[in-house]
Parts: C-alpha cells; sequence; structure tokens
C-alpha cells in the first residue's frame, strides 16, 4: 500500500525547496542561504521484518529530510554558521545540528565553536546530505552507531598543502546534553569529555583518514537504573554492576579513497569499544567500488560487522524461591535485546547527476544476518523470518 | 572516458580555434612561481597555498572547465559538485568564486590581485598577468 498521506511532508518538502532556491538568489555576499533536500522511498521485500524503518510497503518517510543552512560572515575571518534539518520519519529528531562560530586567523588554522557534527568517520558530518556521496543508505555496518553523533565544543583544523601530498589534522573537544534517537528509540543522553583526533593525507587520487574519538556518555533510562538499584539492595553487586547505562565509548577509524575521472574505489574500517549495555564492541567495515560513465555512475559494495555485548553474570541463585526466580528472569530480560550478531550486506546501485545540483539515485540492498538476530532488523516474526532481506530504494538528492 | 570527454569536445569544434591546451594564470607581484599538477589541482579545491592566491573558477559545463576537471582535478563534474556539497555543508572549505565566461575570468584576473584562474590557451594573456602552469 503507498502511503498517500506521508507523501505529503516529503513534496512539501521539494517545493518549500524551490521557494528557498528563490530566496538564495536574493541575499547578498555576506550572509547566505543553501539547503539539501533528499525524497526517499524504499521498499523491503519481507513480511515478517522490518529495517531502518521499511517494511513490505512503500514508504517515502524513512529518511527523507529538509536542511537548511545560513552563513553570515562578521568579518574577514569571522563568520557564523547555523544548520537546521527537518526530518519526515515518525521516529526520529529534528533540529539544530550546527551552530557555531569560525575563526579562520590563516589560510592553514580554522577554529570552530559551537553545536557541531561529530566527524568520527568519514561521512559522519555530512550524513544527511545524501548529495555528497553514491550510496542512498550508507553502509550500516559503519554508519549505525548511536553514541556521539553531535557536540558542543571546540574544533580546530590545519592544513598543511606541500608540493605533492596535503596534510590535514582536525582535533576537537566538547560534549552535550540531548535526546537522540537510536533504533527507533528516544535516549537521553549526557555526554562528557569527548574528544577526538582526525588526520588525513591526499596525494593525487588518494585520500587517507584516520582517526581517534573518545567520550563518556550516560544514557538515562530510569527503568534500568531502578532494577539494578534492586539488585544492589538484594546484594547482588556484579549483577547490578553489569547493567551499565554510563561508560566511556572509543571509536577507531581508517579508510583510503582512491578516484578519478572513470572510476572510484572506497573502504573504511572501525572499532568501537564502548562498555555500557546497550552499545557493543564492534568492528565493521565497508569496501566500494564505482565506474564514472558521466552523468551516471555505478557502484558496488559489500559491508560487515560483528557486534559483540556485555554478557550477563550467573550470581543469582535460581529454584529457591519465586521472588528469586523473578529476579533472575527479569535480569536475563534486561540482556535480551542485546545479543552478540554478525552482519553482512551487498549493495549494488546507479546515480544519475541530472543536473549539476540534482542527482537520481537507486539502490538494492542485500540485507543479511550471518549470526544472532538482532543484527539488523528491528522487528521481526522469529519463526517466519530467515534473518535475510532485499531492501530497494529510489532517491532525489538535491543541494541548492 | 578521459578521452572520450576530450574526444567530445574535439568533434564539438569547441577547440577548433586553438588546442586543448589550458593555462592557469595569476595576477601576482610573485612571478617565478611554478606550480605542478598537484598544487593547482589543490588551489581549485579550496586548499591555500602559501602564495595568498585565490583560485576563480568557471561554471560547470564551460568547456575549458571541463577540459580542467579532465586534465588537472582528475574528476568527473559531478563528483566536483559532490564535493563541495560535502565541503559547505561540514564548514570545511568554500568553492572558488564562479565567473560566467573566460573573458570575464580575464577581466577579474586583471584588476584583482592576487586572483588565479584557468584559460584556454588560445585567449592572449596580458602582460601584467603571469602564467603558473600550463598543461597539453
Amino acid at each position: 500500500m503507498l502511503r498517500i498521506h506521508r507523501f505529503i511532508p516529503a513534496s512539501s518538502l521539494v517545493l518549500f525547496s524551490c521557494w528557498m532556491s528563490s530566496l538564495q538568489a536574493e541575499t547578498n555576499d555576506k550572509l547566505q542561504f543553501s539547503g539539501f533536500a533528499r525524497v526517499i522511498a524504499g521498499y523491503l521485500n519481507e513480511e515478517h521484518g522490518t529495517f531502518l524503518g521499511y517494511d513490505d510497503s512503500i514508504s517515502f518517510t524513512e529518511q527523507t529530510l529538509l536542511g537548511l543552512q545560513l552563513d553570515y560572515q562578521v568579518m574577514d575571518n569571522l563568520s557564523v554558521t547555523g544548520q537546521a534539518v527537518a526530518r519526515t520519519a515518525d521516529d526520529s529528531d529534528s533540529g539544530i545540528e550546527w551552530l557555531y562560530l569560525t575563526y579562520t586567523p590563516s589560510n592553514a588554522w580554522k577554529f570552530k565553536i559551537g553545536r557541531q557534527r561529530t566527524p568520527i568517520f568519514n561521512y559522519s558530518d555530512i550524513i544527511d546530505v545524501g548529495f555528497a556521496y553514491p550510496w542512498i543508505s550508507l553502509p550500516q555496518q559503519v554508519y549505525r552507531g548511536f553514541l556521539f553523533p553531535t557536540y558542543e565544543g571546540l574544533q580546530s583544523q590545519y592544513e598543511y598543502v606541500g608540493k605533492n601530498i596535503s596534510l590535514g589534522l582536525e582535533a576537537y573537544i566538547g560534549g552535550i546534553e540531548r535526546e537522540f534517537v537510536a533504533n527507533g528509540q528516544v535516549l537521553d543522553t549526557d555526554i562528557d569529555n569527548l574528544r577526538g583526533i582526525v588526520g588525513t593525507v591526499g596525494y593525487q587520487g588518494w585520500n587517507f583518514r584516520a582517526s581517534y574519538h573518545r567520550g563518556h556518555a550516560d544514557i538515562n533510562q530510569p527503568e534500568l537504573n531502578a532494577f539494578s538499584n534492586q539488585l544492589r539492595q538484594f546484594g547482588f553487586m556484579q549483577s547490578a554492576d553489569s547493567i551499565k547505562t554510563d561508560g566511556v565509548g572509543r571509536f577507531y577509524q581508517i579508510s583510503a579513497f582512491y578516484e578519478d575521472v572513470d572510476y572510484f574505489f572506497r573502504t573504511e574500517l572501525m572499532q568501537i569499544k564502548a562498555d555500557l549495555s546497550l552499545s557493543p564492541k564492534t568492528k565493521g567495515y565497508f569496501i566500494s567500488g564505482g565506474l564514472n560513465f558521466y552523468p551516471v555512475s555505478v557502484y558496488l559494495s559489500i559491508s560487515k560487522d560483528t557486534n559483540r555485548y556485555l554478557q550477563p553474570v550467573a550470581e543469582i541463585p535460581t529454584g529457591i524461591n519465586a521472588q528469586l526466580d523473578a529476579l533472575a528472569f527479569g535480569y536475563q530480560q534486561t540482556f535480551s535485546q542485546s545479543q552478540d550478531n554478525s552482519t553482512l550486506s551487498y549493495t549494488a546501485g546507479i546515480r544519475w547527476d541530472w543536473q549539476e545540483n540534482l542527482a537520481l539515485k537507486a539502490e538494492a540492498t542485500l540485507l543479511k544476518e550471518n549470526e544472532g538476530t538482532q543484527g539488523l532488523f528491528t522487528t521481526r516474526d522469529v519463526n517466519n523470518f530467515d534473518g535475510q532481506a532485499i531492501l530497494y530504494q529510489v532517491a532525489m538528492e538535491w543541494v541548492f | 572516458m578521459k578521452a572520450l570527454i576530450i574526444a567530445l569536445l574535439l568533434y564539438s569544434g569547441y577547440s577548433a580555434s586553438a588546442n586543448n591546451s589550458i593555462l592557469v594564470v595569476a595576477n601576482t607581484a610573485i612571478t617565478n612561481i611554478e606550480l605542478n599538477r598537484q598544487e593547482v589541482r589543490n588551489l581549485f579545491m579550496g586548499s591555500s597555498l602559501s602564495y595568498g592566491l585565490s583560485a576563480i573558477a568557471l561554471p560547470p559545463n564551460n568547456h575549458t572547465r571541463i577540459l580542467f576537471n579532465t586534465k588537472i582535478v582528475g574528476l568527473t563534474e559531478s563528483r566536483i559538485q559532490a564535493y563541495w556539497a560535502q565541503m559547505k555543508f561540514t564548514g570545511r572549505k568554500k568553492a572558488p568564486k564562479e565567473l560566467a565566461d573566460e573573458q570575464l575570468v580575464l577581466d577579474y584576473l586583471e584588476n584583482n590581485q592576487g586572483a588565479v584562474g584557468y584559460l584556454p590557451s588560445y585567449i592572449k594573456i596580458p602582460n601584467g598577468l603571469t602564467i603558473l602552469y600550463e598543461i597539453d
């Protein structure tokens, strides 16, 4: 069934984008409006499970969005930028993604202070601007990590451009208190002591990137905290300690991209080490290659991950009385949504740059759970689903 | 692809007046600058070199720009547009100012110290401007 009523916000976005395009023409050099929009339709060929909100009906709203950016040049080396994103998905958050002041003391140095997207992976800070990358949905095995998507703080950038090589170094520090949406769940999160460093090397058509990020996350989950306290009152300290709603997350990332007029190759590997019940230790990567037949490009990708969660401890005795049995059962239940898994996906897609600022894309992704049942699909009918499905998507990507 | 683009340009007669050489021309007081292809690429992809030069570009679909993209930048126009979207919406770099045609670029270069642009080699370069790079 086509969800007509959910198509309305998507078409409104397009009309609004048109209006913004005309507004842009009226602005002067100091004040600039710009923006991006993506309208994505998706269909999952599976009636017993859902992925990224997609099921076996065509939906336009899971990833459709509109972003508006305003840049104001206060002085020669000082500017202010704000970016707001409106999303159409029921279970996602809209709002201010970027709001920062940029100070550029020299050609080599740049400092940004304010709310910013965390540059964890190559596309983490550009995830909403589909026009900037070939895929419709970025490889989820690398890009679905939900910790630390934005922060408020200071970022410094340094660039060295040599005869044959260019080097970039970015470092940032900050924190944020904000609600995030992960897997359809709203999480009230307090992030502090977040910091990271990103190094890049450009050589001919190659671009290499390596980065390290670290932050402390405190995810407010009152029910889990109350249960943990209850375990503590009963004297089950190890069990209480094993339910961790706060802890440190560390991200390690390396990537190598190559592109020229004829073809492109991209690979990115990451590892997440987090000691929170909700966030697994993850290793993930993707490898992607494509050919350019300007204005069309085609690509293939493979991506894989493994996720290892904190394990429950066997501390609460069972079979003694009903109260302890209930406690043991409740304890096991808290871990039921975090089971180890491994997933794999294959993607084939095509992008057609119809206009210089407008691209059309089509993509098919075979999603496969290699191990475990909680890797990819959010809801499922366990008895009738083999953990494998194909997601079909078409998209219009626009920048203005 | 590269050969195809150049062949198409030749066929369309764009280059009938001369060959497909591209000159990178600047209005600069330092007249002994010699850039290599990588430096020119970096300059037009938003990286500032130490000479204080500021890049000026031609619009997409301009045939000089297509030659420049193919011979120097080594990317399709689509990828260049995607790159600038990434730079703009992450606050990293700004795309060069674009002027509508070669004559406007030449006029701009003459009137603005520090400006650097690319032009087809059949355009006569005035004495006040310096050729920093040439590619056949």
